[in-house]
């Protein structure tokens, strides 16, 4: 077995695919289809791209059958399962201007991958849409037979395997600093933290994590790191933590199992 | 630095690397070639030079102009059929260069894109002494820069300067090799 890795710019950002297979053969068709799947997400749910199936959503007539991907009707119901879970705290509705949007329960599925809206809609899936992506590659890999591997996009990434694979974060203040948490086998890991903020350095502007029962935006100088089985639940808790005392923190995390790590100046 | 854990389980000690340098390399440019175009037998390299006139249609088309980063051409083919151009680039991700690999179809589409090498120094920043010396006996010595550090999660780059890159690949075939 030896290890393969390749990148691609996807999701606004570089994605990482790696492997362990017998052949280039078998990695590089394994990896192209986990980019070719997580291209697929990217087309479905990105708001930066006019004609993908979220962008037409919001644009959707309201009180008709609408038809939509699996993939879509599947984030629909994990991003709403963890907005109940954080009690509002994570919600996807977009923070653009729009009167009365539509919330989960104006949503109704009449039938799978079938919906009808009871207000227009107003979604943006930012804040959990690659941890989801990254999710959807592992499983294409898994598909293709992959036994060890794993997808970094963008920081937000997954491992998977039988052998402990390391966990690194990435200092907050200082990029070429990182923290080792342990090594480990089968997790995900998400970070959030207002990193290069700063203008003019090519790094990328996070988006700023904003608590959407009462506007104020979340400025500080730390990184909040979640650790779980699932990437996009990883993905979406970053903006939970990063908003909530540590009690109702802690009690969050334990209902799913999850850890967190917050790096701090 | 506090390091603040709200979790279930115990963590060990943490451990804080300064890295000096990334450098990592994905594909050889053949086996970039291999992957874009699978079906290809045969790669010609193309010379490739701009008139003032060819360079100011590209800077127009992309928005962004030549420079004098690594640009090399390749016209592939299967047999007698023509497959389209495969390109080799460079782009600035934070300080240093990526090399990038694009293929582009006989109908003028992006077939699809590689990187080939990233690389990227923290050179600027200096590592300090007494901020080392808390970590006395902890700092790993084990850490290798390009084997083993991976899995990092935390911001990393936007990919917007490739993409502008790939845009501007696209400028270059419309203009001289359609």
């Amino acid at each position: 077995m030896r290890d393969f890795k390749r990148a691609r710019p996807l999701l606004g950002t570089f994605v990482e695919i790696w492997v362990k297979a017998e052949c280039p053969e078998i990695a590089n068709q394994a990896i192209s289809n986990a980019f070719e799947q997580i291209l697929a997400i990217e087309n479905l749910l990105s708001i930066y791209k006019e004609d993908s199936e979220i962008s037409k959503l919001n644009l959707s007539a309201i009180g008709v059958p609408l038809k939509i991907n699996s993939l879509t009707e599947e984030i629909i119901k994990i991003s709403e399962s963890i907005s109940s879970l954080s009690e509002g705290i994570f919600d996807v509705v977009s923070s653009k201007n729009k009167q009365n949007p539509a919330s989960f329960k104006d949503i109704n599925f009449i039938a799978p991958q079938t919906i009808i809206l009871n207000k227009t809609l107003n979604f943006d899936f930012g804040g959990i849409g690659k941890g989801f992506a990254v999710d959807k590659g592992i499983d294409s890999l898994m598909r293709s037979g992959i036994k060890y591997g794993g997808i970094n996009a963008g920081g937000d990434l997954r491992v998977f395997g039988d052998i402990p694979q390391p966990i690194f974060i990435r200092s907050p203040s200082e990029s070429n600093k990182i923290f080792k948490l342990k090594d480990a086998e089968n997790y995900a890991v998400a970070t959030s933290a207002n990193y290069y903020r700063q203008s003019g350095d090519g790094g990328r502007k996070d988006q700023g994590i904003i608590n959407p029962q009462n506007g104020v935006s979340w400025n500080s100088e730390k990184s909040i790191s979640v650790i779980s089985k699932s990437c996009a639940l990883s993905d979406a808790l970053t903006k939970v933590i990063a908003l909530l005392d540590d009690t109702k923190a802690t009690a969050i995390l334990k209902k799913v199992a999850a850890e967190a790590v917050v790096l701090e100046y | 630095m506090t390091i603040r854990n709200i979790s279930l389980l115990l963590i060990p000690a943490a451990l804080i690397s300064p890295i000096s340098a990334e450098a990592i390399e994905y594909l050889t440019i053949e086996q970039a070639q291999k992957i874009i175009f699978p079906q290809a037998d045969f790669f010609q390299k193309i010379n490739l030079s701009f008139t003032d006139e060819e360079k100011d249609k590209i800077e127009k088309i992309s928005g962004l102009a030549l420079d004098q980063a690594r640009l090399e051409a390749w016209k592939v083919s299967s047999g007698s059929t023509d497959l389209g151009f495969f390109f080799i680039n460079e782009v600035i991700g934070k300080h240093e260069y990526i090399t990038y690999a694009v293929g582009i179809d006989n109908t003028g589409k992006i077939k699809s894109l590689e990187i080939l090498q990233y690389r990227e120094a923290h050179g600027q920043e200096i590592i300090e002494e007494s901020w080392r010396e808390q970590f006395a006996g902890k700092i790993s010595s084990e850490l290798k820069i390009d084997k083993e550090i991976k899995n990092i999660s935390g911001a990393t780059l936007s990919c917007k300067h490739v993409t502008a890159g790939t845009q501007r690949l696209l400028a270059i075939y419309q203009t001289k090799l359609q």
